[in-house]
């Protein structure tokens, strides 16, 4: 199980934390010395950096017959990988992370279960999300394979509608598991709790904990042991989102609100919130219905990808490379793990998204980082396709140890954004506004299905300033529009050594701008 | 020159919640980048003063785009001109009235068959108050009210002479059909929603009167052919079928009374076939009009008989059709003529009848059972097309039906109403043909080139004599401003005119021009919600001449298409006068920017790469796209087949490396991250030489194999030496079924939302390929025989008395939890359940059996203490016989063995001991067997043998 502690650790500090590997690999980066630089430069002049340079990706061997289409993935104390599928068996797979992956070996610990999207072992027990419910599983007799699956909690509705997916977290600090819960037929809530967000406590109890959601990717916390979930582009969703489930909120569908008439929501979480007006923005409404959380991220529909899905944070100090601290996702049309930043302005978390890597196999459903920094990918394209073409995928990915030059995070400031950069940028190409290109745009909040970008805004940049280290240029922008995204590329910036960024773009939910005097405090 | 002025606001899309513009620097910069071309201030903008009457002409494009413009443009100007067909009396240059392709009149040649007299009257009295936003003007402008009122008396009996009126009954039915069409297929879109409340907006075409105007029969002959009265495609139509234009006809004549033409009598009563009514006691009795099914108040159950009069004029053979749902019948004094017997649905039966000219005494007899009901009875003969009964039929039986009321033409006013439509200008408008040839014009007026501003029929209070519009302000002063300036529209500027002219922008848009009013936006329907707005909204016209070929937009044009079968508003045909729409079109979009690759392969090899291509292995566009008559395994977007009919190949060899450029918003994906392909090993990894063989397969249209991944295979689960549990939706047991399928096949799905056995059967386990290809959409049912459902609702349950009916409520709420279940040492499941403080073990065991393997349940129940009153096991619904001879076996519904094994432990000595329980509680049968409780514990033992 991922270490809690380091989940309780503030953000600020986990900056400081993150920065140490990145200052030792710049050190040694200049210690190499500028003989090194110009074989490099002529190298970057042949070859632009790749992706698969920093991270590779490698595939896990899976058996001639077996169909793991992985809706979840857990790593158990052993060492051995829960693999949980559509088709309703768990698979152990034996040294996943072997140095040759294609020794890694797999057998099955059940079958039987319902679309399980969601894996978490604890106390000797696996807990699995299904579809109608939370059960328990457990080998008694010690032949590995499970004999009593108990129901640990059936309190949400289903009522035969293939949407109507469960997702299940890892513990939180009290140990319940949250169960994000897809609308009946993606669109309206025709059984209690479909869009909605529950969480099981240890002892089975069902706890009604967030309204308004549509379509769950998947779900998990961030570092500070917050959890998020991420929602798909349709009915009151202009774009695909990652979203804060903060206890007691709604979510921006408001489908799901006859349950508020339940007495246990009554309880947990009072009277329904006004409905949203359909047609209008995402932050016009979230100043009207206090309940309503705004997306924290929105992923731009067909730039970053189509189907958010599953969320790891990289809690591994290091290992997983210079993103510590930073969530992962997936999107599983565009075959991709995107990368996300976030940062808590006025009470909500915002931030912004970067292209991370692409190429998996097949559609990026569940994700799971160990704590030694290898993170699993598993994939599907069954009923919704994707550009990795094989029809269910089991991936590894590990860092390379070369650190990439990417923007390491982009953060909001009163004036403008702060842009952190993973290693020191040329400051005369950084310097130049030029280098950057930043237009703003917004989504429809609407009933009907989606949204294209709409009120585009063209900020102007007035200064670009480099930092003293190199890392960070701060971007003095004029126009900065409160509750649009703004998608910056950073096409003219070069590293110190020359070299393009590895992904150049960068796009900032910009909800709320920073008062003066809160920028200032951090 | 031109003529478009800025949109403030794409109504679609950029709507701020309070309805105010949204107005974002960016986005205006857009918008006048885009429109700087098309965009003309020409000069000082003046005050909007339109106060003139509500009652000016509504043209649908000039409200929308023209009437709040703060200064006159040509563009709305032009528009009037078509529109209001100006140039019909003041002629025009060749090349202008080519530009305008000016809006005809009505033909009125038969106009006597369609339009009533009475409304006929009214209009000419008045057109603006008879019907506002018309656009016909008052032609009798300065006459006195006695001399106005003459002349419109002689021209309604000319008009009246040239048919006679035929009425029928709107019937519930259709109104109910043509309510649902009339808002869904794109009526609405012009004339407004019709239903009750429905704001009525500026920019429709209003429908004021239209229940006084037409008959049902004459307004069905217009909606299916309009151009033949509209001959200028602004009407287009809808390519309506079947009973399509009757039904909207019906909903939009819902209000027509009619005299009362049947006595009928209804009953209640479950029949199989129809009962004799005489026989009957009547619940309810009265007059209608027409064979309405409605006056019993009834859905279901209940039987209808109407009585009236048929009067024949003519001897011959008579056809009558029942058509119904359930069963009817038609009688002629008391002779059966056509029997349409028993439950069905909706069908025809005709019977032929000779008759003599005579009055006849008709009995229709109806009745329902359930599901729906429909009743249409129709009649031919002599002389007599085949038509509804009810619009021949009465009470009196001395009157001739249908001419109670009717308008009696004077052969004198008719002939005077003849010259006066050829002198007063309304032959320079409609056609009237008589013996082939159109009614000349009298009225003569100077030519277009000549008219003066502001003057004449532009002026302010129109002279008398000269024909009245009530133009508004705004109208006038575009009118004026067009007058001014003789230049020709070119054609790039003919486009957006056109498709102001059809009203084209209420669907579409085209550059930032028209789409879907916010207003109207619920008027477009999907029936695949989850395309989103892309399965609903009619597409964008931007660039459409790149992207179809030039004959399929002409052919979409003047035929219609209907290519979108999720897309419940339908493309109408606009007839050959859109189609030189298409042409332009094309000229000012088709791009030829694409190397189309030659690929060195016989044509049969570069079909299969394309058919690979489409498949699962290869680009997944069957995910999406269906093939010919195959679904596909995701949304069923536009068949893959017609593509090549309808694009063009360099358009979409652009379009497939990034759809995102061409269809802003698409759900299609990019196969073509940055114009590479995602599959380098096909055809030396080129994007546009797999994008080649792609076109060559689909240009196989329906002969086209199907891709793999299309045609889903049976996924047969087979136990092997252990049991297979599936976990899924399955019919009759429920969404949260557990099916296990034993090596013994023998096979169970045990419903945990009940708690209780649902089904059980022989041989073939299930198929799993309904859920584990494609989304898994449905209930499965279980593959094998014998399928045998058991008791429904909860297992268990404590009784007041014996005549209290089985609890009906939900496990959860009778106080269940399921516990979920163990496998035993041969992995079979024991199932677990809690009631209140009891807690459950349900075990089910295959045991041998002739010829197939039956089952053995254990029900295992543990109890701190007894619970007060018997707890009874529902073991079986139906007929329940006991076997003779035997104690604890009965034989259920003549199929199932149920037997009940003694247990040593519950035998004697037990607490509550009951006996087995049969009895019979609202009409149902059931066997309920005591659970004995000895220390907290109770074990019942049934076996199953079917």
């Amino acid at each position: 199980m991922p270490d809690t502690v380091f989940r309780r650790i503030s953000p600020r500090f986990q900056r400081i934390l993150r920065t140490v590997p990145v200052l030792t690999g710049s050190l040694a980066l200049l210690l190499c010395g500028s003989l090194l630089a110009a074989e490099d430069a002529a190298k970057a002049a042949q070859k632009p950096p790749a992706e698969s340079d920093y991270y590779p990706i490698v595939s896990l061997p899976v058996p001639e017959g077996v169909v793991l289409e992985s809706g979840a993935l857990e790593l158990l104390a052993d060492g051995r990988l829960a693999v949980s599928t559509r088709r309703g068996e768990i698979w152990l797979v034996d040294q996943p992370l072997a140095e040759d992956a294609s020794t890694a070996t797999m057998k099955r610990f059940a079958h039987g279960l319902h679309e399980v999207l969601g894996l978490e072992s604890r106390d000797g027990w696996l807990y699995a999300t299904q579809r109608g419910e939370l059960s328990r599983l457990k080998d008694t007799s010690g032949d590995g394979r499970a004999d009593v699956f108990e129901t640990v909690n059936a309190g949400w509705g289903i009522t035969g509608d293939y949407h109507e997916y469960a997702f299940g977290s890892k513990a939180d600090a009290e140990g319940n598991l949250w169960v994000t819960l897809c609308l009946t037929g993606s669109f309206s809530s025709q059984a209690p709790y479909r869009g909605w967000c529950v969480r099981i406590t240890p002892e089975g109890k069902l706890i009604p904990t967030c309204s308004g959601l549509r379509s769950p990717g998947g779900v998990g916390a961030n570092a500070a042991g917050d959890m998020f979930y991420t929602d798909n582009q349709g009915p009151w969703n202009g774009t695909c989102s990652l979203k804060w489930l903060r206890k007691g909120s709604f979510q921006g569908h408001p489908g799901g609100n006859r349950w508020y008439d339940l007495p246990a929501v009554t309880e947990a979480m009072g009277a329904a919130p006004v409905e949203p007006e359909s047609g209008s923005r995402i932050m016009v409404e979230a100043k009207k219905i206090p309940e309503y959380e705004p997306p924290a991220i929105l992923f731009p529909y067909k730039k970053m990808g189509q189907s958010a899905s599953g969320i790891v944070c990289d809690t591994t100090e290091g290992k997983f490379g210079p993103f510590a601290g930073q969530m992962f996702v997936g999107d599983q049309t565009y075959s991709t793990i995107m990368r996300c930043s976030l940062e808590k302005v006025r009470g909500h978390y915002q931030g912004a998204c970067y292209p991370f890597r692409s190429g998996f196999g097949s559609g990026v459903l569940a994700l799971e980082l160990s704590p030694e920094g290898t993170l699993f990918a598993g994939g599907t394209n069954r009923g919704w396709g994707s550009r990795g073409t094989k029809p269910f995928s089991l991936e590894r990915m590990q860092w390379s140890g070369k650190v990439p030059f990417e923007i390491l995070e982009m953060r909001a400031r009163p004036d403008g954004f702060e842009l952190e950069f993973t290693r020191p940028v040329d400051p005369e190409t950084a310097a130049r506004p030029e280098s950057w290109q930043l237009g703003t745009y917004t989504y429809i909040y609407q009933s009907s299905y989606g949204s294209p970008e709409v009120d585009h805004t063209q900020p102007v940049i007035r200064q670009a300033q480099v930092a003293a280290d190199g890392k960070t240029v701060t971007l003095t922008v004029e126009g900065l529009q409160e509750g649009h995204v703004h998608e910056l590329h950073a096409t003219g910036v070069r590293s110190a050594e020359g070299q393009p960024l590895l992904h150049t773009e960068a796009y900032y939910n910009l909800n709320y701008i920073p008062a003066a005097e809160q920028a200032a405090a951090e | 020159m031109r003529v478009y002025r800025l949109w403030k606001r794409s109504p679609r899309f950029l709507c701020s919640p309070a309805g105010r513009p949204v107005s974002s620097p960016g986005r205006l910069a857009a918008c006048c980048l885009l429109l700087a071309g098309l965009l003309q201030t020409t000069g000082p903008a003046t005050a909007a003063d339109d106060t003139s009457a509500p009652t000016h002409p509504k043209i649908p494009g000039f409200e929308r785009f023209f009437a709040d413009a703060e200064t006159p443009t040509r563009g709305g100007g032009l528009l009037l001109l078509g529109e209001l067909n100006c140039t019909s009396c003041h002629a025009a240059s060749q090349e202008l009235a080519t530009t305008l392709l000016p809006r005809q009149a009505p033909v009125l040649t038969e106009v006597g068959t369609r339009v009533r007299p009475e409304y006929l009257r009214k209009y000419l009295l008045d057109p603006r108050a008879t019907r506002p936003g018309s656009t016909m003007p008052d032609v009798f402008t300065g006459l006195s009210q006695a001399e106005r009122t003459r002349r419109v008396e002689a021209l309604t009996h000319f008009l009246a002479s040239t048919g006679t009126v035929r009425d029928e009954v709107p019937v519930a039915v259709a109104v109910a059909r043509g309510e649902v069409l009339f808002h869904r297929v794109g009526c609405a879109v012009c004339h407004g929603s019709q239903r009750d409340g429905a704001a009525q907006l500026e920019t429709s075409v209003p429908l004021t009167g239209i229940a006084e105007k037409y008959s049902i029969p004459g307004l069905t002959a217009f909606l299916q052919n309009p151009h033949a009265v509209r001959p200028s495609g602004r009407m287009p139509s809808l390519n309506l079928v079947d009973t399509e234009a009757g039904d909207i006809a019906a909903y939009l004549l819902r209000d027509i009374k009619v005299t009362p033409n049947v006595e009928y009598t209804w009953y209640t009563g479950d029949w199989q076939t129809l009962p004799d009514f005489s026989q009957l006691k009547p619940e309810g009795a009265g007059k209608a009009a027409g064979f309405d099914l409605s006056v019993s108040g009834k859905q279901n159950n209940h039987g209808v008989r109407f009585k009236s009069y048929l009067p024949i004029e003519a001897d011959g053979e008579y056809t009558f059709h029942a058509g119904s749902d359930d069963g009817s019948r038609i009688a002629l004094n008391d002779h059966t003529v056509v029997l349409n017997d028993g439950l069905h649905p909706f069908t025809f039966r005709s019977g032929k009848v000779k008759l003599h000219p005579g009055l006849y005494y008709l009995t229709v007899d109806f009745f329902q059972g359930g599901g729906g009901q429909e009743l249409r009875i129709e009649y031919e003969g002599p002389g007599i097309s085949r038509r509804p009964l009810s619009s021949a039929i009465t009470l009196d039986k001395k009157a001739t039906p249908g001419m109670e009321n009717r308008f009696k033409v004077s052969k004198t006013l008719a002939a005077e109403g003849r010259q006066i439509f050829q002198q007063s200008g309304c032959a320079s408008c409609h056609q009237l043909n008589e013996g082939g040839s159109r009614l000349k014009s009298q009225l003569a007026a100077r030519p277009l080139a000549e008219l003066n501003t502001g003057r004449g029929c532009l002026a302010e209070n129109v002279p008398a004599g000269l024909p009245a519009w009530s133009l508004s302000a705004a109208q006038r002063k575009s009118l004026d401003h067009v007058l001014k300036s003789a230049e020709s529209l070119q054609p790039v500027q003919r486009i957006p005119h056109l498709l102001t002219t059809f009203n084209c922008f209420a669907c579409h848009q085209r550059g930032e021009i028209g789409g879907v009013e916010q207003a109207r936006n619920d008027l477009f329907e999907t029936t695949i919600p989850e395309m989103g707005d892309e399965g609903r909204i009619p597409p964008t016209l931007e660039g459409v001449g790149d992207k179809l070929n030039a004959a399929w937009l002409k052919h979409v044009l003047d035929s219609g298409a209907n290519d979108r079968p999720y897309m419940l508003t339908r493309m109408p045909k606009f007839g050959a006068q859109a189609a030189t729409l298409a042409k332009l079109l094309t000229a000012a979009d088709e791009q030829t920017l694409a190397e189309i690759p030659v690929i060195d392969q016989p044509e049969l090899r570069v079909q299969a790469i394309g058919r690979h291509l489409a498949g699962d292995k290869g680009l997944s566009c069957i995910k999406c796209h269906y093939v010919g008559r195959i679904a596909a395994t995701g949304i069923q977007a536009m068949d893959l087949t017609t593509m090549t009919r309808r694009l063009r190949e360099d358009w979409f060899q652009r379009y497939m490396i990034n759809p995102q450029v061409y269809r802003r918003g698409t759900r299609m994906p990019s196969a073509f991250p940055g114009g590479r392909t995602i599959l380098p090993d096909i055809l030396d990894d080129r994007a546009d030489a797999q994008l080649r063989a792609l076109w060559v397969y689909l240009e196989m249209g329906n002969q086209a194999p199907v891709p793999s991944g299309m045609l889903q295979q049976a996924i047969v689960l087979v136990p092997g030496d252990e049991p297979i549990i599936y976990r899924n939706f399955i019919e009759n047991a429920g969404p949260r079924a557990i099916a296990v399928g034993y090596p013994e096949r023998a096979n169970l799905a045990w419903d945990a939302d009940y708690m209780r056995p649902a089904l059980i059967w022989h041989n073939a386990f299930i198929d799993a390929s309904r859920h584990w290809t494609g989304r898994g959409q449905g209930f499965e049912r279980p593959l094998g025989d014998h399928v045998l459902a058991l008791p429904a609702g909860v297992p268990l349950a404590v009784l007041p008395d014996e005549e209290t009916a089985w609890p009906a409520e939900p496990a959860a709420e009778a106080g269940y939890r399921f516990l979920g279940y163990r496998l035993d040492e041969h992995r079979r499941p024991v199932f677990r359940y809690r009631l209140a403080e009891i807690e459950v073990e349900d075990h089910f065991v295959p045991e041998p059996g002739q010829p197939d393997a039956g089952f053995r349940r254990t029900i295992t129940l543990k109890s701190p203490r007894a619970p007060s009153g018997t707890l009874w096991l529902r073991a079986a619904v139906g007929k329940v016989e006991p076997e003779e001879g035997v104690t604890g076996s009965w034989l259920i519904d003549g199929v199932l063995r149920l037997q009940q094994k003694q247990h040593a432990d519950t035998a004697d000595g037990a607490e509550n001991a009951r006996e087995p329980l049969r009895r019979t509680v609202d009409g149902k049968t059931e066997l309920l067997l005591p659970v004995r409780f000895t220390d907290g514990k109770a074990t019942l033992v049934l076996t199953y043998h079917w």
